[in-house]
């Protein structure tokens, strides 16, 4: 049995790693206040349910990462001789399915509001023996559920992409476009207010349409992570350039004749093999061992690496 | 030289002059905003039929269901403490009201229609018609009374005059 080698992060990323545990803790203490507060105030607007809702799946990715980040880098055990990265993976999957399968719950719901011409009833509140229309709280809850969130998205988005950690990445990315969810509320409380009921469902919808799309694209991400997709970096957009630094660097050792090599990622960090067809046999062995060493060594994200020799490269 | 003095004075007052405009750049949408928001919040929370508004104009109808003590209808006069409740309510907001006498679902459907503004007779925060009709907030803790659904201005008044004088 082969077991894959303990992890541990580069000294450099340590302290990375210890801030976004905490801003994710911070997230989440925050996060559920906003929960609790939004249901308080929240009454019959469809926009705010929706709004809502939405917040409450925000919490998914802290506590994905969070419980993630108990398990990727325990040792490699017989069971599981490729060790605990792909949790990230799985965690990233099982937020992407919540919030996509939400987003089309939402959607409908709204729709519905909206074609049963559901005239959202907003009632008062007394503070300090004023009567106070409730739309104005509704408003400065929503403005509480959005400022706090995009300063923590602006905080963590760095550390993910240093992380190369999608999970953090995604969480950040939603956080610091969650304005766009309480203005669209605010504006659809706002039309209760002057009378146009039907904006409330429309902000619903418009809501839950963003919620869709950002579930759509993260279980588009999550899929091909799982399915071994060459990596990319954090956003998905580009290939990682380091693999092709990784066949270059393999290339340009003066006894090896032709590269090939292929890398999957499993969370924060990348398996993969190099074939190698070799211009001599002559000390093969010490060759290969030091290569590998030098690759693993290479960047922390290359982690474990087969290095082949072959006698021809199928292309 | 002194052309010199010259030129420095007009350039200073040249900068108060655009300082000012600035000034006046970042307040104006602000001030804009102040009137806006003052305009809006004295006829804020607004209702999409404009009940509140027609029942000043036109009086109102309140549909009525026989439920002793909230409600009483069968001496010749309509009593009961919600009764009074709705007649002070019209008074202070000068509104002339009109009752009208029916069974809980005829009145919901004219409520439905708007055809009536307002149903009384002791319904509670739980009741089963909520999906049919606007709920005001309980003017005892546990009572509310029936509005058409989304008729925002109508509750906020009502619940004003529940505030001001039912709760001490």
């Amino acid at each position: 049995m082969i077991l894959s080698k303990s992890f541990e992060l580069p000294n450099s990323l340590r302290q990375v790693m210890k801030d976004a545990k905490k801003l994710e803790w911070i997230t989440l203490a925050y996060m559920l206040s906003v929960i609790v507060i939004m249901f308080l105030v929240m009454g019959s607007s469809q926009a705010m349910k929706t709004a809502w809702l939405e917040d409450a799946l925000s919490t998914l990715p802290a506590i994905a990462f969070l419980v993630a980040t108990k398990i990727y880098d325990k040792p490699a055990t017989k069971k599981y001789p490729y060790g605990y990265h792909k949790v990230f993976g799985i965690s990233f999957l099982t937020g992407s399915v919540a919030l996509f399968g939400m987003g089309s719950y939402l959607a409908i719901d709204s729709i519905i509001s909206l074609l049963e011409k559901n005239r959202p009833t907003i009632g008062t509140i007394v503070i300090f023996k004023h009567t106070i229309w409730m739309g104005w709280i509704m408003i400065l809850a929503l403005i509480y559920s959005a400022l706090p969130a995009m300063w923590l998205g602006y905080k963590k988005l760095p550390l993910a992409k240093k992380l190369h950690n999608k999970i953090l990445h995604t969480d950040a990315t939603t956080q610091k476009a969650d304005y766009m969810t309480a203005f669209a509320a605010i504006v659809g409380i706002l039309g209760i207010g002057i009378g146009l009921w039907w904006m409330d469902a429309a902000a619903a919808i418009f809501i839950s349409v963003s919620v869709i799309k950002d579930g759509f694209s993260n279980l588009k991400s999550a899929i091909a992570d799982l399915m071994e997709r060459r990596p990319q970096d954090v956003n998905n957009e580009e290939p990682d350039p380091l693999i092709q630094e990784i066949s270059d660097k393999v290339s340009a050792w003066p006894w090896v004749k032709d590269v090939r090599v292929r890398f999957r990622e499993h969370g924060q960090v990348y398996f993969g093999e190099i074939y190698i067809i070799p211009k001599t046999l002559e000390n093969a062995e010490n060759l290969l061992t030091a290569g590998k060493k030098e690759i693993e060594s290479y960047h922390w994200k290359i982690f474990d690496v087969t290095l082949t020799l072959v006698k021809k490269i199928e292309t | 030289m002194l052309t010199h003095q010259i030129k420095s004075t007009t350039c200073k007052e040249k900068s108060a002059v655009l300082w000012r405009n600035k000034i006046f750049e970042i307040l104006r949408p602000c001030l804009l905003l102040l009137i806006l928001s003052i305009f809006l919040s004295c006829d804020f929370p607004k209702d999409p039929s404009n009940t509140y508004n027609d029942a000043r104009a036109n009086g109102m109808k309140v549909g009525v269901v026989n439920n002793p003590p909230f409600t009483n209808t069968t001496k010749d006069t309509v009593s009961g403490r919600e009764m009074q409740i709705i007649a002070a309510f019209a008074k202070q907001n000068n509104i002339a009201i009109e009752y009208v006498v029916a069974s809980e679902t005829n009145l919901i459907n004219l409520l439905k229609n708007r055809k009536i503004q307002i149903v009384i007779g002791g319904f509670t925060k739980k009741t089963v018609w909520k999906k049919h009709a606007g709920l005001t907030a309980a003017y005892d803790g546990t009572h509310v009374f029936l509005v058409p659904k989304g008729e925002n201005r109508l509750v906020f008044k009502l619940e004003t005059y529940f505030n001001k004088n039912l709760k001490q």
